[in-house]
């Protein structure tokens, strides 16, 4: 390949291999040249792909990316002691390693979004998967069989100073605002008092005002 | 040709892997299809009035403070009522995993839970709960992601399900010797 019949495939030329995107002649070139233990490669990339494009909806929009990812991240960290022995299996071109840490984390990603998109919650005990922004807050969430609840108990959390009146309130369900206006929640007691309003600073944080 | 160290391959690992996910993120919500997405922000959704939304659910948001003492931190005129048959049973439930023998009901609202938009539930200034509806779950009930915000800072993040009788209890910051517990249920279906 390499143009030059005897030269080995650049990395280029090695990753058109892999996506079937070469000329048909250097295709059936490489097909006849490569070892085995680059077919196996081709083969496993081909079904992360195959993989990837079963298991994803054509549209995806993930209401939390960071949970999302700290679940990836998590995954990566549980499976980093078992590539560790890595070194020992079959010789492949030290190039063709640079082109196997993407299709890992291709097929690492396929496997985040099964677990996403599987429904790890059966009817009798539900479970929650949690995300804590703040490093030093620790989220335990289980399922309490005594309370027939699903549990997110948060240590750690700052206390809320005993000099401040928390302010609660008893409303009714309100419909959505109109995009970029505050929602206004109303008293539950049927009296269509305003209760709370409700709109976002730039960064989409609530701020709620509650009228007196 | 150089062979990568086993440390530089770590190290492009990471970088790759968020780059990968980055990339799909941003692919997958470029294309449009009927199969939108369950749930998106207002700023996302078509800039129309907002005529009567799809609701999917009614959920109660309970605020109880868990406290030692019998006496709640409410005047009077603030008083939260609900069904004392359903008050007596969430507070036995609540013990059964907060250590406290008093729950005191501080805050509710009751919430259409939206299926194209966000849906808040604010049974206090201190803290609110917003629900992202994602489909329905096995056997009924909701698969939602839920955010709990204290003022301006999200406590947590979580997928989860909400079901009639499986409700949510998410153990908040203390306060006053005791402590916030918010509590999300789904009402039942009405007959």
């Amino acid at each position: 390949m390499n143009d030059e019949p005897n030269l080995p495939p650049n990395d280029e030329q090695l990753l058109r291999w892999i996506d079937r995107s070469l000329p048909e002649d250097q295709l059936k070139a490489l097909d006849l040249s490569a070892p085995p233990a680059w077919h196996q490669q081709r083969d496993a990339a081909q079904l992360t792909g195959n993989l990837l494009r079963s298991s994803l909806p054509r549209t995806v929009e993930l209401p939390s990316p960071d949970l999302f990812t700290s679940r990836i991240m998590e995954a990566v960290q549980r499976d980093a002691p078992a590539t560790a022995p890595a070194s020992n299996i079959t010789p492949f071109p030290s190039r063709f390693r640079q082109w196997f840490a993407p299709l890992a984390s291709a097929a690492l990603v396929a496997a985040g979004f099964l677990l996403w998109n599987a429904n790890p919650h059966p009817r009798s005990s539900p479970v929650a998967e949690t995300y804590t922004p703040d490093s030093r807050v620790i989220a335990r969430a289980y399922f309490s069989d005594d309370a027939d609840a699903t549990v997110i108990d948060l240590e750690n959390l700052e206390a809320v100073p005993d000099s401040r009146e928390i302010r609660a309130f008893n409303i009714a369900s309100a419909d959505p605002a109109a995009p970029g206006e505050p929602q206004i929640f109303y008293a539950a007691n049927g009296s269509r008092k305003p209760v709370v309003v409700l709109s976002h600073d730039a960064t989409s944080a609530p701020h709620l005002r509650a009228i007196p | 040709m150089t062979s990568p160290s086993p440390s530089r391959s770590r190290r492009s690992f990471l970088p790759l892997l968020l780059a990968v996910l980055s990339s799909i993120s941003h692919a997958f919500s470029q294309s449009p299809t009927p199969a939108a997405a369950p749930a998106s922000t207002p700023a996302s959704t078509p800039a129309a009035a907002p005529t009567p939304a799809a609701a999917e659910a009614l959920v109660d948001g309970l605020l109880f403070f868990a406290s030692k003492d019998a006496t709640t931190p409410l005047p009077k005129e603030d008083k939260v009522t609900l069904d004392p048959a359903v008050a007596q049973s969430l507070s036995l439930r609540l013990a059964k995993v907060f250590k406290f023998p008093h729950f005191h009901l501080i805050g509710r609202h009751t919430q259409k839970v939206f299926k194209e938009y966000e849906s808040w539930v604010v049974p206090s200034k201190d803290l609110c709960l917003k629900i992202d509806y994602q489909g329905p779950a096995e056997g009924g009930g909701l698969n939602v992601h839920l955010q709990l915000w204290q003022d301006k800072k999200v406590l947590v993040k979580s997928d989860t399900v909400i079901s009639p009788g499986q409700p949510v209890f998410l153990g908040g910051p203390k306060w006053r010797g005791g402590r916030l517990v918010f509590v999300v249920m789904q009402q039942a279906p009405a007959k």
